[in-house]
């Protein structure tokens, strides 16, 4: 035991000494902290004038403005610049980018590139992502080989943000590679870039192995390109179902009542989500021709397709809502449901429900008659509820009424 | 009859002996973990603090290929502080997102104020039961608010309430949040990007919880933090910087983490519905979940992840009574204890990866038997005393060494919150801090280790009591005017 | 002429400060709001000719300030332009509809914003 004293009594001191280096640590790395942060503050109050001058158009650049900086000024100025230009665009923007050539930051950051660390290399692509000059592209292609994940991701969401021409073949041919690519994140940052890329992933569309042409077909619902609707189009009738589906959905984005004929075909998909989707998009298109086949598809035995429907009827006027009340009446239980959920979401169970103290004799019996429907349909949770507390004391003795039957229940 | 007298104290004193000895290889292997604990979690925190960029959540936010998501928040009698709760959550940053707050058969005004509070109005909502719950009394929603769901049902248990907030939930992920939390603005943004990053992989992700005791709190939402004044929830700031900075972070790094706090954890749907979502036989049903999720999907063989982001989004209350306290460790240690017994298979087991031969193993001998082997080894110092045979110099070096790396792990702690969050800015906190970890090691992890034993012996007798924490009432407004409310 | 009053509400403050540059050089007179509540009082303290508002802001959301701005006769008349992030259809449907007058989505182009607010000045003026 007495050899292990002594190691435990080493053991002591070395752990004091390390608790002392810790706390040593602690308070010089806050400190230094501290000093840096407020120095960064005041230059930071000093240089926004005139760089949000310039920035706002005065003077042709920015560097005559500024005099002469240190190293920590320029790291500063970078800042400032940068963190304006994450909410501008326009003229305000490109004289960001136009200042950060001029100053060097974007060569500074271009060698950065290159950087042992792979966080350096990061910080670097993300920063030139910001700076949008179009010098970084090329580096910024040779970036997305880089072997850290994190590195390339951020190389390629650089790209995205630069919207040069040449930035759209590499990241489409990324699309190529599922086993270093996310898929959906490459389509993310496509879809952000405008009609162009757009259309050239329609081109390669079929060049594309499967889960990135399922990402490839969401990213062409949001993009406004002029050849994705005809690709779209063929594409409803995929051999792939999830493609069919999405192909569907990207349809109801875009948003052209024309596409209405091929998606109601859609509705009788044999699978489900196609047939979901579909409903999904007829109801965004609004077509009258399209409020039976969606009143039948309440019927579907699918839950989805049901709901989908619903809603859909739901924003297509007067119409698709005299369909939903139609369904009330419909024999297969879940269309009723549905139907029910939706007029209540729409406000229209509401309506009716006041129609009841109407002056109006005809207006209401059509209340009545709705209401006696949604009885029938077994959904009487809010109208019981209504019953008992609305303001209207005609409203609350006629619903009293229509319910007591049904309240004895078997 | 002499022989035996000897023979007693012979063996007697070569059990006191051999005990101590064990202890002490104990004490050895129980902080080498922890050093490899906190060794790779410094890695990790640093580098996440090095990956993440503030453009990420901007782009979180406002791209269209973010899942939306529900928010689970099951509620008994929480009529004082329901209300502020849900104002702050409807405001999150987030795109797309639906807040499902289940009335778990309150007894007192909570589902009168939300109805009140929200103009909520009884509707008819479609659902499909796809995990069996309690009887559903009714269902309301908000003309005003349309992301926001009450449903209000028989009591069957907080377990009972998630799952019929998942029955009824619309999104593929959902977070489960505790009524009496606050949660961070960004806490979504945060907590989903894993999802984006690997969105077919990723099962659960967790977030850190912070301690709210000491936090100036306005509308349901952090205005300033602080340390707590009263010792005891500042001893639980340290463990839990502790526990969470230095503990779960590197067991995510080692995909065994087994522990999402029930105050804050985002799930996909389809794989919970998958395992039968939570249980009610547990005490700590967020932490059978996970084990049950990790069980399930080694099984099955498929590429998953359930990890950590080593980032704040969570306020909770701890308890500033001992009494509370007490209930509180007991009901952890008691639900760990639970699952274990249910998923014992999954011990030694190579089939369970990592957490087989690893996480649960370590659960078992350090977390579980831990407390004995520190209760039993103070005892045996004692017992060594009075036979004489202490070595009290030696004693006393152990004990030194034992304490200053407990401090050393703690502080460890404050210096990895210093360079990565810091969300405790001020000299004086860090001063206090520092302090307090000094004295965690000295009375406050011994009196937990204490509750351990106690949870044990409760569990074998199967008692089960929840204990409800006397709110202190975060939600006062700050001395400063707040304005018409 | 008095200078046009300007309320800026944003939680950003280098939004704010860029805002504030920009139309202070241009002859506006400028004040801040760092959150909901705020942005609410200092409307009716101030008021300006023209509010320029974020939606997301603590303790109080845009839209709701905007609901209340409008509902109360004191606050009703000051023309209201909404700059967010958000750029949803519905969104942007709903901000119209609570009665803003035009809705700009970040990130934003300075000199439009300058031209839609010289319009709806000038409207206001005469």
């Amino acid at each position: 035991m007495q050899t292990t004293s002594e190691l435990l009594s080493q053991a002591l001191w070395g752990l004091g000494g390390v608790l002392t280096f810790l706390f040593l640590f602690l308070v010089v790395n806050k400190a230094t902290r501290e000093l840096r942060e407020r120095r960064a503050a005041a230059l930071r109050r000093q240089l926004a004038l005139p760089i949000l001058a310039y920035v706002n158009g005065r003077g042709e650049r920015l560097g005559p403005l500024l005099g002469h900086l240190g190293r920590f000024e320029r790291s500063v100025v970078e800042e400032v610049l940068l963190d304006n230009a994450r909410f501008l665009k326009g003229t305000a923007r490109s004289r960001i980018t136009a200042a950060c050539e001029e100053l060097g930051f974007v060569p500074e950051r271009i060698t950065q590139l290159r950087h042992r660390r792979w966080w350096k290399r990061a910080e670097a692509a993300e920063k030139l992502g910001t700076m949008k000059s179009p010098k970084a592209a090329p580096e910024l292609i040779a970036l997305m080989h880089d072997g850290v994940p994190e590195v390339r991701m951020r190389a390629a969401r650089a790209l995205g943000q630069l919207e040069t021409r040449t930035s759209i073949k590499p990241l489409i041919d990324a699309l190529q590679d599922p086993s270093r690519w996310s898929a959906l994140r490459i389509a993310d940052i496509i879809a952000g870039m405008g009609n162009a890329a757009a259309d050239e992933l329609s081109e390669s569309f079929n060049t594309l192995p499967i889960k990135a042409r399922v990402a490839a077909v969401d990213c062409l619902g949001r993009a406004k390109s002029q050849r994705a609707p005809r690709l779209l189009l063929k594409l409803l009738s995929d051999p792939d179902r999830d493609i069919r589906a999405r192909a569907a959905h990207s349809l109801g984005l875009i948003g052209d009542p024309n596409f209405t004929p091929d998606l109601l075909k859609c509705l009788h998909d044999t699978e489900w989500p196609v047939r979901a989707m579909a409903a999904k998009a007829l109801g965004r298109l609004g077509r009258p021709e399209a409020v039976a086949p969606l009143a039948e598809a309440l019927r579907d035995q699918e839950w989805w397709v049901r709901i989908n429907a619903a809603e859909g009827l739901k924003s297509m006027g007067e119409k698709g809502l005299d369909a939903l009340i139609e369904a009330l009446s419909s024999e297969d239980r879940f269309a009723r449901h549905a139907a029910v959920a939706t007029l209540e979401g729409a406000g229209v169970l509401d309506r009716f429900v006041e129609q009841l103290a109407s002056p109006d004799e005809k207006e209401r019996e059509t209340a009545l008659r709705f209401v006696q429907k949604i009885i029938a349909a077994e959904r009487t949770d809010s109208l019981t509820q209504s019953a008992a507390r609305h303001a209207q004391e005609k409203v609350r003795e006629q619903l009293s009424r229509a319910l007591k039957p049904s309240e004895v229940k078997p | 009859m002499r022989l035996l007298v000897i023979d007693w104290h012979h063996l007697l004193l070569r059990s006191v002996v051999t005990f101590n000895e064990f202890v002490i290889y104990y004490f050895l292997a129980l902080n080498t973990v922890y050093l490899i604990l906190f060794i790779v979690s410094l890695f990790e925190v640093v580098r996440f603090v090095r990956r993440t960029f503030f453009s990420d959540y901007q782009q979180i936010l406002k791209s269209e290929m973010t899942w939306p998501i529900s928010i689970l928040v099951p509620a008994f009698n929480e009529e004082h502080g329901i209300v502020d709760t849900l104002r702050s959550l409807l405001q999150l940053n987030y795109g797309e997102f639906e807040v499902v707050v289940v009335n778990d058969g309150s007894t007192d005004a909570t589902l009168e104020r939300l109805i009140k509070a929200f103009d909520l109005r009884q509707t008819d909502r479609v659902y499909r039961r796809t995990l069996p719950t309690s009887e559903v009394r009714g269902i309301y929603a908000s003309l005003e608010v349309p992301n926001l769901i009450v449903v209000d049902k028989e009591k069957g248990g907080k377990s009972d309430a998630l799952n019929t907030g998942i029955n009824i939930s619309r999104y593929p992920l959902f977070c489960s949040v505790d009524a009496d939390s606050v949660i961070e603005e960004n806490a979504l943004l945060r907590v989903v990007k894993p999802f984006m990053e690997h969105p077919e992989e990723m099962v659960a992700v967790g977030g850190i919880v912070r301690i709210i005791n000491g936090c100036e709190v306005r509308d349901g939402r952090v205005t300033r933090i602080g340390l707590p004044r009263r010792a005891l929830a500042v001893f639980q700031v340290v463990e839990y910087l502790r526990a969470f900075l230095s503990g779960r972070i590197g067991w995510s790094v080692m995909r065994s983490l087994l522990i999402i706090s029930g105050a804050f954890g985002l799930y996909k749907k389809s794989d919970v519905v998958a395992v039968g979502g939570y249980d009610s036989f547990t005490d700590t049903e967020d932490l059978e979940l996970v084990v049950k999720l990790h069980e399930h999907l080694k099984r099955q063989k498929l590429k998953y992840r359930i990890v950590f982001v080593p980032d704040p989004v969570c306020w909770t209350e701890a308890p500033e009574k001992f009494k509370t306290l007490l209930l509180q460790r007991n009901r952890w240690h008691r639900g760990m204890l639970q699952s274990f017994r249910r998923h014992w298979r999954m011990l030694f087991n190579p089939r369970y990866g990592v957490i087989g031969l690893v996480a649960l193993p370590y659960f078992l001998f350090f977390e579980m038997l831990g407390p004995f082997v520190e209760v039993l080894g103070y005892l045996s110092v004692v017992a060594a005393y009075f036979l004489g045979i202490l070595n009290q110099e030696f004693f006393l070096l152990f004990l030194l060494v034992a304490i200053f790396y407990g401090v050393f792990l703690s502080i460890a702690a404050v210096l990895l919150e210093e360079i990565s969050f810091r969300r405790y800015p001020g000299w004086e906190d860090l001063a206090r801090l520092i302090w307090y970890s000094i004295w965690e090691n000295i009375g406050f992890r011994q009196l937990l280790a204490l509750f351990k034993v106690k949870a044990f012996f409760d569990f074998i007798r199967r008692r089960r009591r929840w204990g409800e924490m006397g709110h202190k009432g975060f939600r006062e407004p700050a001395p400063a005017s707040s304005g018409g409310k | 002429m008095n200078p046009f009053r300007i309320l800026i509400a944003d939680d950003d403050s280098t939004i704010r400060s860029f805002l504030a540059t920009l139309l202070e050089d241009r002859g506006y007179e400028i004040h801040e709001a760092p959150d909901g509540e705020q942005a609410y009082r200092m409307a009716g303290e101030v008021q300006p000719d023209l509010m320029l508002l974020d939606l997301i802001m603590p303790f109080r959301d845009g839209f709701d300030v905007l609901q209340d701005l409008k509902r109360q006769d004191a606050t009703a008349h000051i023309p209201i332009i909404i700059m967010s992030v958000k750029n949803r259809e519905e969104e942007i449907v709903k901000g119209f509809d609570l009665g803003a007058e035009d809705y700009v989505v970040k990130p934003f182009s300075s000199l439009e914003l300058i031209s839609r607010m010289k319009r709806i000045l000038e409207r206001s003026r005469s």
